[in-house]
């Protein structure tokens, strides 16, 4: 029933955004506002056909219905309840299910937001979003039915992939599908204004802020898969520079490319051109993921197995690029702007390098994926592109275009005077070089780990500058410190919100380097009393249980640590074997603190009693995790609505003006109306 | 200038001057780990990887360094055993040095186009910003009144 | 059933999109107004500029100069800005021009006294 209920909300969805998207056009060009008006709302129903659809798909998971094969193949009996929303997206058709559901209401509320906004670009804005959306069900109905039925009559599933069963699994792939999939609003923005001969700058606001919020869903997206791995996988690492990985990574980077560039478009005028350019690469980027994602061509720890996918995804992919490329050239004359940079030392050639160091690593990200393929056809003995190289190209790049964090704010609009930008690094440069001292008389002996550090150190006092002086400044115009603070960041949302995102960047560079520069490990295989030394620590394998589970061998071991002498706490790492997939999975026993965190992770406990120990300590650590909430709350502060111009209305010609609201303007004093309240 | 160079100065030489120590066996054992992509598991290097396989040829490294053998020798011994595609970075030779070399020669490009762009930018400054404000200013004398009027109301509003 | 329940579906999603094309549309001044609120808003955001290059002098960013230079740039701008304010709204322009044109003279022979006009609206922000 639910697999019949769930086949027509995937059909009524494809027919609806085709409709919507055709009808739009059509009533646009023709002149027929009935017929847009009728698209629009076409559009707005796929939402509930694609929730009828998820709902259905999920339902038919609750009654474990295995009638359904995407069921059969994604869950049975003994699973925990909780990870049934997992095995929604456990697999391809499901996740498209997901994809267009999430995406379906990322559209809508684009629409309905731009609607009140900028409804001339509409027409062409909600068919760019319905015909993305009209691909992912065209997809579902064709290729990945999550509906068809099973073969067979089977009493009972095959389970969800043991690696799956973990809490980040609640919202990771949930937010990086969404992120991916909600790139194309602000392109959609930006080639409705396009094709609607808009060139200026209509489609800047709604672009910008459905850009960051895009931009932070998947950024969100890809910090949650690293802890992930970090828990889960077992290696001790949190980032493998894994195909997957990195195709989720290049479209954030241009976006956060475009999130800046198109600053220097709202303050400037300029750099339209290249605006929409990148808002069209992270677009195709993002087709790309979903490409290499459905069966790609590249091998991956973590793609959907055996998906036929890549032929279509790959074609829409195509397709993307010549329409978003040819809207570009087509309208690339109107788009011309004639404002002049003025100097090289400028905030707007300080963006320019951002973007060009993004693009830069996005670039070799791209070359070291792709290259094996190459390989592959150019010569017989392919090679292998994996961290090594990645850490070698992309390392140097990342610490540059940290250190441009630092000297980008002191950098004027236009141009920057030279004794001006002196006097505010004076101060961040001392710091750095106390600190690179101070670590090197310490004893610390890693040339590239010092010079981040200084750097970290750079970039930090540059923003604790902005907000010291600003602070100062408030102070002389009479607030105390923490108003004055507070109101300093409340003044220019946007800019402060990007400071403490950059903060939220530092936090994570300082946990990279720290585990990438001094993480100690070792492999231990220890019979119950024996004990292992690393570093500081002492541990001693105390003995193992085993918990009865139907679907899985699940032994727990015990570990006493010790450091010097002194008891600190019992780890308890699981290891969890599932014959029905022969594939194991960890749970690493994690001590984390703010300095390192003591990581154990049992690879396997052999016949012979002894338990094998991946062992790893992991300095900074705990600041990786950190910088994700500093990450969402600096993108809430940039984004926080103005109540400058939100709430401001023209006074009600009924009302005399003193009476209009709190924050209407005081009236100029030859007592006539503020303009635009007699409109 | 100098003030602000002297600490960059200051930074160079310090990390310059500290070295860095000669590594021990263990610590070359687990650089040739992550320099070795296991055979089985697609993508992931020896320190990743959880399989048998991957630690017995942990195990061999180790037999082979303790033989004093070089991390070279080594690396070379399985690169005649599995083919290029064991080493997790491609060698610098053949084929594959076009991933090493595209890189810095493309930035090195994009640089110099990005100089070029934004010095034609720049030259588009002297026929047209000069004259903006004076040309435009022309019958705007009562609304930048306005403006004045409405910006200290601002100021009133928001200190 | 489920066929039955997708198609009592089907059809009610399909009488909502169809509707719309049955009645003659409604025609708004919503245009206007949101002419007017674009206007608004994009003279804040002048102002917003205005206040942070003032803010950047303070903090020490840019020179005496160059704030000059940006203020004169922004006030032209939102300058532009009232004017096409008031030229929205047609009989008003006139007058208003008129009227600040007086004040502008007015205000030539003795030294203009911003602290006169009182504030009205609380302090909100």
């Amino acid at each position: 029933m639910m697999a019949d209920l769930g086949t027509i909300a995937v059909l009524l969805g494809l027919a609806l955004s085709l409709y919507a998207a055709a009808s739009s056009v059509a009533g646009r060009l023709a002149g027929i506002p009935e017929l847009v008006v009728s698209g629009r709302r076409a559009a707005y129903m796929t939402i509930p056909a694609a929730a009828i659809g998820s709902g259905a798909l999920v339902t038919a998971f609750v009654n474990h219905d295995f009638s359904i094969k995407y069921v059969y193949e994604h869950s049975n009996l003994v699973m925990d309840r909780e990870f049934i929303w997992v095995a929604f997206y456990a697999g391809n058709d499901g996740s498209l299910l997901y994809i267009a559901t999430v995406y379906a209401g990322m559209a809508g509320l684009a629409i309905w937001v731009g609607e009140r906004q900028r409804p001339e670009i509409m027409p062409f804005t909600s068919a760019i979003l319905m015909g993305v959306l009209a691909f992912f069900f065209f997809v579902l109905a064709v290729f990945a039915n999550p509906f068809a039925p099973l073969e067979f009559s089977a009493a009972d599933g095959l389970g969800i992939n043991p690696l799956l069963s973990h809490p980040a699994m609640f919202v990771h792939p949930p937010l990086l599908m969404a992120g991916l999939a909600g790139i194309a609003l602000p392109f959609a923005y930006a080639a409705g204004a396009l094709i609607s001969g808009r060139t200026a700058d209509e489609w800047l606001d709604l672009a910008r802020v459905s850009g960051i919020v895009v931009w932070a869903i998947l950024g969100s997206g890809v910090l949650l898969g690293a802890w992930w791995a970090y828990t889960i996988l077992g290696w001790g690492g949190y980032w493998g520079w894994d195909p997957i990985e990195n195709v989720a990574l290049m479209p954030w980077l241009a976006m956060t490319a475009f999130i800046h560039s198109v600053m220097v478009q709202k303050r400037r005028g300029m750099f339209r051109m290249w605006n929409i350019v990148l808002l069209n690469v992270a677009f195709v980027l993002a087709q790309f993921g979903m490409f290499i994602n459905r069966g790609g061509p590249v091998v991956s720890v973590h793609s959907f197995a055996a998906s036929t996918l890549g032929a279509v995804f790959l074609s829409f992919m195509i397709l993307s690029a010549l329409f978003a490329f040819g809207v570009f050239f087509w309208r690339y004359p109107m788009l011309r702007s004639d404002r002049p940079i003025e100097s090289f030392l400028s905030r707007e050639v300080a963006f320019l390098v951002n973007n060009f160091l993004l693009l830069g690593i996005v670039f070799v990200t791209l070359w070291g994926v792709v290259f094996p393929l190459i390989t592959e056809f150019a010569s017989d003995g392919s090679v292998t592109v994996a961290t090594p190289y990645f850490n070698r190209v992309n390392g140097p790049l990342f610490l540059v275009l940290i250190a441009l964090m630092g000297i980008g704010p002191v950098l004027a609009w236009r141009k920057a005077s030279g004794a001006s930008v002196r006097r505010w690094l004076t101060i961040p440069l001392l710091l750095s070089a106390a600190t690179a001292l101070g670590l090197a008389s310490a004893g610390i002996r890693e040339p590239i780990a010092i010079l981040a550090f200084a750097v970290l150190v750079f970039v930090a006092s540059v923003i604790a500058e902005e907000w010291i002086r600003g602070t100062l400044a408030r102070r002389r115009a009479g607030d105390n410190w923490a108003l004055g603070w507070w109101r300093l960041l409340n003044g220019n949302r946007p800019r402060h919100g990007g400071y403490v995102v950059h903060l939220a960047i530092l936090l994570l560079a300082f946990g990279v380097v720290g585990t990438q520069f001094f993480d100690q490990r070792g492999d231990f295989a220890l019979r119950p009393g024996e004990a292992a030394t690393i570093g500081d620590y002492r541990l001693v394998y105390t003995g193992s249980e085993e918990t009865p589970r139907s679907d899985r061998v699940l032994r727990t071991g015990s570990i006493d640590v010790y450091k010097g002498a002194t008891f600190i706490e019992t780890l308890r790492p699981w290891h969890a074997f599932y014959p029905a997939f022969n594939q194991a999975s960890v749970r690493a026993a994690i001590r984390s603190t703010p300095i390192e965190d003591l990581y154990v992770v049992p690879s396997d406990f052999l016949s012979d009693g002894r338990l094998v120990l991946r062992v790893s300590i992991n300095p900074l650590a705990w600041w990786l995790w950190i910088a994700g909430p500093v990450f969402i709350a600096g993108t809430a502060l940039a984004l926080w609505p103005n109540p400058a111009t939100e709430t401001r209305r023209a006074p009600s010609p009924a009302r005399p003006p003193a009476a209009a609201g709190p924050s209407s303007r005081r009236p100029v004093p030859g007592g006539q109306a503020e303009p635009g309240s007699t409109a | 200038m100098r003030t602000a160079l002297l600490p960059l100065v200051i930074l160079t030489l310090a990390t310059v001057a500290c070295g860095r120590p000669e590594p021990g066996l263990e610590q070359r054992a687990q650089r040739l780990e992550s320099q070795i992509i296991c055979p089985v598991c697609p993508g992931e290097t020896l320190d990743q990887s959880q399989v048998q396989v991957a630690r017995d040829m942990k195990v061999v490294i180790r037999e082979r360094l303790n033989a004093g053998e070089s991390e070279e020798e080594i690396r070379q011994y399985f690169v005649d055993r599995y083919g290029t595609r064991i080493l997790a970075q491609p060698p610098t030779s053949g084929i594959s040095l076009a991933v090493w070399l595209v890189p810095p020669v493309g930035f090195a490009a994009a640089a110099i186009g990005l100089y070029l762009v934004v010095r034609e930018m720049r030259r588009r400054r002297q026929p047209a910003g000069t004259g903006l404000s004076g040309a435009s200013e022309a019958g705007l004398g009562p609304y930048l009144k306005k403006v004045d009027e409405e910006m200290s109301g601002e100021r009133d509003d928001s200190a | 059933m489920g066929i039955a329940l997708g198609l009592v579906l089907a059809i009610a999603i399909i009488a909502v999109v169809v509707w719309p094309l049955f009645r003659p549309p409604r025609t708004s001044q919503a245009g206007a107004r949101r002419r007017a609120r674009e206007l608004q808003e994009s003279k804040a955001e002048i102002y917003r500029q205005i206040r942070q290059a003032e803010h950047d002098r303070a903090t020490g960013l840019i020179e005496q100069a160059d704030l000059e230079a940006q203020v004169a740039d922004l006030r032209i701008r939102a300058a532009r800005v009232i004017k096409q304010e008031a030229e929205m709204a047609p009989g008003d322009s006139r007058l208003e021009a008129e009227v600040a044109q007086a004040r502008a003279t007015i205000q030539k022979r003795g030294r203009p006294d911003q602290n006169k006009h009182e504030v009205i609206q609380g302090k909100n922000e």
